[in-house]
C-alpha cells in the first residue's frame, strides 16, 4: 500500500511541479482542444455524419475529455483557483449524469385512442389502461383547447388515474411525476383516415424504428443501450395511425383522436442539473471578477 | 427584400436610420449628440417590442425576427453600463453592431405572427431566448471592441471587451442550462441530439476556448471572431437557412436533409 501511496504521491508532484509556469501553455492547449471539441459538435449537427460518427467517436472522445477535466480539476483545486474548480467539476457532474442518463434511463412513447365516433366510453375506456412496471396508469378524458375563434392549438391535455386512485392532468410544460416515473404530454391529434383501435395502451419505446428495436439494441443519446420491453411484444405493423380503423370489423372513415404521452425514468438528470448550477454558478464568478477587477 | 408597409415597421425603420446617423456622426462633433441619438435608438426600440408585445399578446420572443428585436435596446443598455464602468464611449461601434441586426429586421425577415404553441407556454420562454439574446449582444460587441481596442492600443476598451465577454459568457452559459433543463420538462429530455441543440454547445465551446486563452494572446481575438460565425450558423441553421433556400426553389426533401425539421422547427 505504501508503495502505491508513494508512487500517486510522486506522480503527483511531477504532475504539478512548475505547473504554476506551465499553467499559460496547458490552458492554452486545453482551448485548442475544446475549439477542436467545438468543431467537432457542429460537424455532428450536419445530418450526414450525425448516424456514422455520433456512438463510437463521440464515446471515445469524452472518455479523453473527461480525464482531462479530472486532472484539470485536481491541478485547479492545488493552485486554490477555486472558481476553476468549481467550473470544470461542474462540467464533470453533467458528463456523469448523461452517461447515468444513457445507461439507465427508461423511455416509453405511450399513445392512446380515443373512441372513434360511433364508439361508447366503455370500449374507450378499454383502450387506455398501460402498465410501467408493476404500476398501472389509465388515461381519462383528453383534449385539445384551441385559440378562441381558431383551430391553433393553446394547449393539450390528458388526465392520468394513477396508482394510488388519485386523477392528475398532464399538460405541456407540465408533466406529471409518480414514483419516479414522469408523465409528459407530448402530442394530440386526429387521424385523417382514422386509426387503428389498438386493443389496449401502445407503449413502445421513444424514437424506435423496428429493425434496431428488433436486433435488441436501441440507441439513444451518447451511448446505446440494451431495451428491456416492459409489457411484452408489440404488434408493430398496427401502429400507423394512418392506416384505417376497424370498427367493429369494418373498415372505417372516421377519425380518431389520439394524445401522445412520453413515460421516462432518468436517474441521470440530478447529476446533470447540479453540474449546470456548479457551471452557471462559477461563470457569474467569472464576471463578477472581471467586473470588480 | 421587400419593406412591409406598417407602423411596427417604420418605428424599426427609425431605428435603423438614427443607428446608421450614429455611425456616420463625425468624431469632431460633440460626442453628446452621437450619445442622444444612440439613446432615441433605445427608446424606440423600447417603443417597437412593446408594440410588438401589445399586437401579439406574448412576449415577442418566437422567432428570429422577434428576438432581434430585442438587440438594439440591448446594445443601448450595454453601451450605457461599458460608459459607467470604464468611461469608454462605445456608441459608434455598437450602432453599427445595431445596424447589422436593423437592416434584416426592416427588409428581409416577415413581419407575421402566430400564436404561441403549446411547448413554448412555459416560465422557461423569455429567460430562455432572452439570454441568448442578451449574450448574443455581449459577445458579438466583445469581437468588435477587443478588434478596435487592438488596432488602435486602447488598453481601456480592451477592458470594456474582457468585461463584456466575460457577461456574455455568463448569459450563454445560463441561457444553454435553462434551455436544456425546460427540454426537459416540455420533451421529456434535457438533450435530444437537436442540430440547433449541438450548434448552441459547439458556441458555448468555443467560447469556453476563449477563456482558456490569455487576454493579451492575439488567439482570443480570433477565437471571438470564430464565436460570431458559430452565433450566426446556430441563429440560421434552423430558422434562417432552410427559409432562404426554400424561397430560392430548393426542394422540400433536400431542405429535410440537410436542415431537419429538428426540435426548434416552430421558429421557421
Amino acid at each position: 500500500m505504501n508503495v502505491i501511496c508513494t508512487f500517486f504521491k510522486r506522480l503527483f508532484e511531477w504532475m504539478t511541479s512548475g505547473l504554476h509556469r506551465r499553467w499559460r501553455q496547458g490552458a492554452f492547449c486545453a482551448g485548442l482542444l475544446l475549439l477542436l471539441g467545438a468543431v467537432f459538435a457542429a460537424i455532428l449537427a450536419v445530418p450526414a455524419f450525425h448516424v456514422y460518427l455520433k456512438h463510437t467517436v463521440v464515446v471515445w472522445s469524452l472518455g479523453g475529455f473527461f480525464a482531462l477535466l479530472v486532472l484539470t480539476t485536481l491541478g485547479s483545486l492545488y493552485l486554490r483557483r477555486f472558481l476553476s474548480v468549481l467550473f470544470h467539476g461542474g462540467v464533470i457532474l453533467i458528463l456523469i449524469g448523461a452517461w447515468r442518463t444513457a445507461r439507465s434511463a427508461e423511455e416509453f412513447e405511450c399513445v392512446a385512442y380515443g373512441l372513434p365516433v360511433l364508439e361508447t366510453d366503455d370500449t374507450a375506456l378499454a383502450f387506455r389502461t398501460f402498465s410501467l412496471g408493476d404500476e398501472t396508469f389509465r388515461v381519462g378524458d383528453f383534449a385539445q383547447v384551441n385559440y378562441p375563434g381558431t383551430t391553433k392549438p393553446k394547449q393539450w391535455w390528458s388526465d392520468l388515474h394513477l396508482p394510488d386512485g388519485s386523477c392528475k392532468r398532464a399538460l405541456v410544460n407540465s408533466p406529471v411525476r409518480y414514483n419516479g416515473w414522469t408523465i409528459y404530454q407530448m402530442a394530440f391529434g386526429i387521424s385523417p383516415r382514422g386509426a387503428q383501435p389498438i386493443p389496449r395502451f401502445f407503449v413502445a419505446p421513444r424514437g424506435y424504428d423496428v429493425m434496431t428495436y428488433e436486433n435488441g439494441v436501441f440507441p439513444y443519446g451518447f451511448f446505446a443501450f440494451d431495451y428491456h420491453d416492459i409489457n411484452g411484444p408489440y404488434d408493430y405493423p398496427f401502429y400507423d395511425p394512418m392506416t384505417y380503423a376497424y370498427v367493429h370489423g369494418e373498415k372505417s372513415d372516421l377519425g380518431v383522436y389520439y394524445t401522445g404521452l412520453l413515460a421516462r425514468r432518468d436517474p441521470g438528470v440530478v447529476w446533470t442539473f447540479l453540474g449546470y448550477g456548479a457551471v452557471v454558478l462559477a461563470a457569474l464568478g467569472f464576471a463578477l471578477r472581471e467586473t470588480l477587477r | 427584400m421587400t419593406f412591409q408597409c406598417s407602423f411596427l415597421s417604420f418605428l424599426l425603420l427609425g431605428q435603423l436610420v438614427l443607428a446608421l446617423g450614429v455611425c456616420a456622426v463625425p468624431s469632431c462633433l460633440n460626442v453628446r449628440v452621437r450619445r442622444r441619438l444612440w439613446g432615441c435608438v433605445g427608446g424606440l426600440g423600447i417603443s417597437t417590442l412593446a408594440l410588438r408585445w401589445h399586437l401579439v399578446g406574448y412576449p415577442p420572443l418566437q422567432n428570429v425576427f422577434e428576438a432581434f428585436l430585442w438587440i438594439p435596446p440591448l446594445l443601448v443598455g450595454s453601451s450605457y453600463l461599458t460608459r459607467l464602468k470604464t468611461q469608454v464611449d462605445a456608441s459608434r461601434f455598437d450602432a453599427c453592431i445595431g445596424v447589422l441586426f436593423l437592416f434584416p429586421m426592416v427588409f428581409v425577415f416577415s413581419h407575421a405572427s402566430k400564436p404561441l404553441m403549446p411547448a413554448l407556454q412555459s416560465p422557461f420562454f423569455v429567460p430562455h431566448i432572452l439570454g441568448y439574446m442578451l449574450a448574443y449582444t455581449l459577445l458579438i460587441r466583445a469581437f468588435f471592441l477587443l478588434l478596435v481596442a487592438r488596432l488602435r492600443v486602447l488598453p481601456l476598451m480592451a477592458m470594456a471587451a474582457h468585461l463584456s465577454f466575460a457577461w456574455g459568457f455568463f448569459f450563454l452559459t445560463l441561457a444553454l442550462a435553462l434551455g436544456s433543463i425546460w427540454g426537459n420538462e416540455v420533451w421529456g429530455a434535457y438533450w435530444q441530439w437537436d442540430p440547433k441543440e449541438q450548434w448552441s454547445l459547439a458556441t458555448w465551446l468555443v467560447y469556453v476556448a476563449v477563456f482558456h486563452v490569455s487576454k493579451q494572446s492575439k488567439l482570443r481575438l480570433v477565437l471571438l471572431g470564430v464565436g460570431i460565425l458559430f452565433i450566426l450558423v446556430t441563429l440560421m441553421w434552423s430558422n434562417v437557412f432552410p427559409n432562404l433556400l426554400g424561397a430560392l426553389g430548393v426542394s422540400t426533401e433536400t431542405l429535410e436533409f440537410l436542415f431537419p425539421r429538428g426540435m426548434h422547427a416552430y421558429a421557421r
